[in-house]
């Protein structure tokens, strides 16, 4: 029986293969199926048909396909899990960029909370240094009042690397230096931030012809003091600076000073006994 | 016990396993794969007619079943699912080998005749493979080469309802097709094979 052949009471081929599988809901061809011999017959083929391709996958299984799947998928497994941590180091790694990341983030919210709460810091005063030589000891205390500062009280006379007394006696005005020059510079109070006001002074410096400097960041004011050495005409050079940048240079004495009179003039031989506030104009 | 009974079992068995899985017993999956594995190698051998394709692709679907049994829900069977999974890895294989052209010679869809009722089917030649010669019985090598050379849909609905003995609805369920459409294949695959079987055991060549 074949497709050609199923024809008149005979069911159609879906229907015979419907009844052979079992899916058949149609008493009608279930009964016919049975008793009809050409539609015995195709069933019957049909299980020829389903037995031969039963034995020939039987034939083609492997008994033992189970344990060598098991086999091939512990040994990916392996592989997979030595993919993923080669080493142990993995683990290290990502411990070390996790240390890295957070000191970062915590050394980036220091410098936003230092920078923002500046002003209102009650600790020591911080030092700074603007120049090349490294910082000599800080000012003490008690010389560093708020705006001023009495030359006469600083340290002994620097002569950039020149301390030949008779050199001195011979040619103070080339030489001599404000000892141990200390000025205090007031700065407005947007510049409170450390760097800005060591940029400010550096230029302030360098425009003076001052080679370098070391400055305390006072932490009860917006001051900041500055010791270096330097001739008098450097120092003359540093408050014209200073007044041409916006800054006053001040004495909190009788009267109100100009700046020759204060420092004298270049050539002038005496030391200074004077007083300074430099604030901004 | 009954047929029925041991299925009932399995499937308890089945998913006693999985919660085990889920729960960090990873052992528990080596027994589910001794209970499946040579039902899901039957059917990929069926779609495929070749063994290491089959084992290759059995592995593969149990590597992702592997990946994936944590996030299974349940909605189907854990065999339907690992049958839906080794389906499409066979599938995939299938079409990779025919586009390196191992399967052209296979299809039948290329040598229907003009009026479509005609099939003629070249199979590649096996007798440089020795060892597979002689392991095969005459008449299993026809069959499988009559159900390497149907066409595609009906391969796989074929295999589907004579290897894993699935019903019409989940057979349809698993290819995503309609129910007819599943009588109709079965129907009209059955009687290519018949034809080819036929036609080889009569003529030496493999004519629909």
């Amino acid at each position: 029986m074949s497709i050609e052949q199923i024809s008149g009471k005979c069911p159609g081929i879906e229907s015979l293969n419907e009844v052979y599988d079992g899916e058949c809901s149609d008493a009608d061809i279930i009964e016919h199926a049975a008793h009809c011999p050409i539609c015995r017959e195709y069933i019957e083929n049909l299980r020829k048909l389903d037995r031969e391709l039963e034995n020939a996958f039987d034939q083609n299984t492997p008994a033992d396909i189970g344990e060598r799947c098991l086999a091939k998928i512990h040994s990916n497994l392996t592989l997979k899990r030595k993919k993923v941590f080669p080493f142990s180091y993995h683990r290290l790694l990502l411990l070390t960029r996790s240390a890295a990341i957070v000191t970062i983030l915590t050394f980036s919210a220091y410098l936003i909370w230092r920078s923002t709460a500046l002003p209102n810091r009650t600790e020591e005063p911080q030092q700074m240094f603007v120049g090349k030589a490294s910082p000599s000891a800080a000012v003490p205390a008690e010389i560093a009042p708020y705006g001023r500062v009495k030359v006469s009280d600083l340290a002994s006379v620097s002569f950039l690397g020149k301390t030949d007394e008779n050199l001195l006696a011979g040619q103070p005005e080339k030489y001599a230096a404000i000892p141990s020059s200390i000025l205090q510079v007031w700065t407005s109070p947007l510049q409170t931030d450390a760097s800005i006001v060591s940029g400010t002074l550096a230029k302030l410096l360098q425009g003076s012809g001052i080679p370098r400097a070391n400055a305390v960041l006072s932490s009860n004011s917006n001051n900041v003091e500055i010791r270096f050495s330097a001739t008098k005409k450097q120092c003359v050079a540093f408050v014209r600076s200073c007044k041409a940048a916006g800054y006053l240079l001040n004495s909190p004495g009788q009267p109100q000073p100009e700046q020759k009179k204060f420092l004298g003039s270049e050539s002038e031989k005496v030391r200074y006994r004077a007083e300074f506030i430099l604030h901004r104009n | 016990m009954n047929s029925v009974d041991k299925q009932q079992d399995q499937i308890r068995e089945t998913t006693d396993l999985i919660s085990a899985f889920k729960t960090g017993k990873r052992d528990a999956f080596d027994r589910l794969v001794l209970m499946y594995a040579p039902k899901l190698y039957r059917t990929a051998f069926g779609l495929l007619g070749s063994k290491q394709d089959a084992e290759e692709v059995v592995q593969d679907a149990f590597m992702r079943a592997y990946n994936a049994l944590d996030n299974f829900r349940g909605d189907s069977s854990f065999e339907t699912w690992m049958h839906r999974i080794a389906i499409n890895l066979a599938r995939n294989r299938f079409h990779w080998n025919r586009r390196r052209g191992e399967g052209k010679l296979t299809s039948l869809s290329e040598s229907i005749n003009d009026n479509g009722d005609e099939l003629t089917v070249l199979l590649p030649d096996e007798r440089s493979r020795p060892d597979t010669e002689l392991e095969k019985t005459e008449l299993e090598k026809n069959v499988m080469k009559g159900l390497m050379a149907l066409p595609e849909s009906l391969r796989e609905t074929m295999v589907l309802r004579h290897v894993d003995d699935l019903a019409y609805e989940t057979i349809a369920q698993q290819l995503e097709c309609k129910v007819g459409t599943v009588k109709s294949r079965l129907a009209r695959g059955r009687e290519l094979l018949k034809k080819y079987i036929m036609s080889l055991e009569k003529t030496g060549k493999g004519s629909i």
